[in-house]
């Protein structure tokens, strides 16, 4: 049992990270893809695929699209085996085998660094991209001593570092070519907000602000920087408001509302570093139909100023206490207090 | 006892009767934002136990567990019985209370 890393094997956790983030945004190579993906059609059982390439994921999905319409009479067949197979045979195996050898918090540790990098771009779609976090992970395993069973680690690693988008068929595979860049924030989030922060050959891409993924409208109009207040107020998700509104100005919005601060409470972290709380209320006009109260307020860890609606009421306690409360369950104004900045709040 | 780890609260309180067993283990994401992929994630060294009633999650410490998160700083939280909520907010436009969306 691995139960820790000696110094010389931590130092070089930040190279492995790097070379599998790295393979996400590499030039694919057809020959090595087209072979991996027939090694794993021959394990499954099947017949050798044939193999077609597209610029891009969505290219490729329109491609299934026009084979489906265009030969209805012979019906593509889906081959949901290749998944079960990557994941109930291959990973799972895989995954014993390094569980076995490799104590819990280190196995925590080490893997949520590849995972939180390369996640990002796995939610988009069903990209193979996704198990590169585990071929790194399964890289580092064997680095430090992890025995694994070979012709699965092959056919696993030879896979999912050579093919990042697939649509499985019996007898013919889609395959995506890699993007052809992929910009990351100076904290390894997926962070353009000058365009698409995953862009293919084909033009197609994806959207991100610091992690924060948008569908390409949204994207746009944020990014413009005339997106009215009012209408970034009004996106529901509070992450991707939260990364609109660094495109606006909250205080030029509460001024322009004529909006009227009611309370201010600040709180220290251990360190000393203010953390500041008010509470507006913005009167009814234009932009709301009855008096509508806000919290503006800093994330005590990321010091990312927050805007949030809250019923009405006079104090910033009381404010925050409603927002930590449920239907059922009441915490006081009291309680909100004596939550202490990075020590139980955060 | 409370604690906040951006729009997950941990509150303590007594485990209701009839809850159901829902895992035991050292490592549980109990929250995952739908636009970062974030989690909010619990670590121990020992094991510990989530429950569910009625939709909601309780969560049984007998030692000192962490809550990680990608953005927020860790925690520790004291042992102890705990309910999970999340943050609401006012939606002005519409004028309904909803739970908070990451």
């Amino acid at each position: 049992m691995i139960t820790k890393l000696t110094k010389e094997q931590e130092a070089r956790i930040p190279e492995f990270i790097e070379k599998y983030v790295g393979l996400a945004g590499a030039k694919t190579n057809r020959k090595k893809a087209t072979a991996a993906i027939k090694n794993l059609y021959k394990n499954m059982g099947e017949e050798e695929p044939v193999v077609i390439y597209a610029q891009s994921p969505f290219a490729a999905a329109v491609m299934v699209a026009m084979c489906k319409v265009l030969f209805k009479e012979k019906v593509i067949k889906n081959n949901s085996q290749l998944y079960s197979q990557l994941y109930s045979q291959l990973d799972s195996q895989l995954y014993s085998q390094l569980d076995s050898q490799l104590d819990s918090q280190l196995d925590s540790q080490l893997d949520s660094q590849l995972y939180s990098q390369l996640k990002d771009i796995n939610q988009n779609w069903y990209l193979v991209i996704f198990w590169l976090v585990w071929a790194g992970w399964y890289a580092y395993g064997e680095y430090i001593g992890v025995k694994f069973d070979n012709a699965i680690y092959k056919l696993f690693t030879d896979f999912v570092t050579n093919v990042s988008f697939i649509i499985p068929y019996k007898g013919i595979a889609f395959v995506s070519e890699n993007p052809n860049s992929i910009i990351w924030s100076d904290q390894k989030l997926l962070h353009n907000p000058e365009g698409a922060a995953i862009s293919y050959a084909d033009g197609y891409g994806l959207y991100a602000l610091n992690g924060v993924r948008f569908e390409k409208e949204l994207y746009e109009k944020v990014t413009s920087g005339t997106m009215p207040f009012e209408d970034i107020l009004a996106i529901e998700d509070i992450d991707q408001r939260t990364q609109a509104m660094r495109f606006g100005d909250v205080l030029k919005f509460i001024e322009h509302t004529k909006g009227k601060l009611l309370d201010q409470y600040t709180k220290h972290t251990p360190d000393g570093e203010p953390i500041n709380y008010r509470l507006y209320c913005i009167p009814k006009g234009d932009i709301f139909m009855v008096d509508a109260y806000y919290m503006v307020y800093n994330d005590p860890s990321t010091q990312k100023q927050y805007m949030s609606g809250v019923n009405p009421c006079k104090t910033v306690a009381e404010a925050m206490s409603w927002k930590l409360s449920t239907d059922t369950h009441t915490v006081t104004p009291d309680q909100w207090r004596e939550l202490q900045p990075l020590i139980t709040e955060s | 006892m409370i604690y906040r780890h951006g729009d997950v609260n941990l509150i303590q309180s007594e485990l209701p009767e009839g809850v159901k067993e829902e895992f035991t283990g050292n490592s549980m994401v109990i929250a995952l934002g739908e636009q970062t992929g974030h989690n909010h994630t619990l670590v121990a060294e020992r094991p510990f136990t989530a429950y569910q009633k009625e939709g909601v999650r309780y969560l049984r410490f007998d030692f000192p567990t962490k809550i990680q998160h990608q953005e927020h700083k860790e925690l520790t939280i004291t042992p102890g019985t705990y309910r999970q909520d999340q943050e609401r907010e006012t939606d002005w436009f519409s004028q309904t209370v909803r739970k908070v969306i990451d």
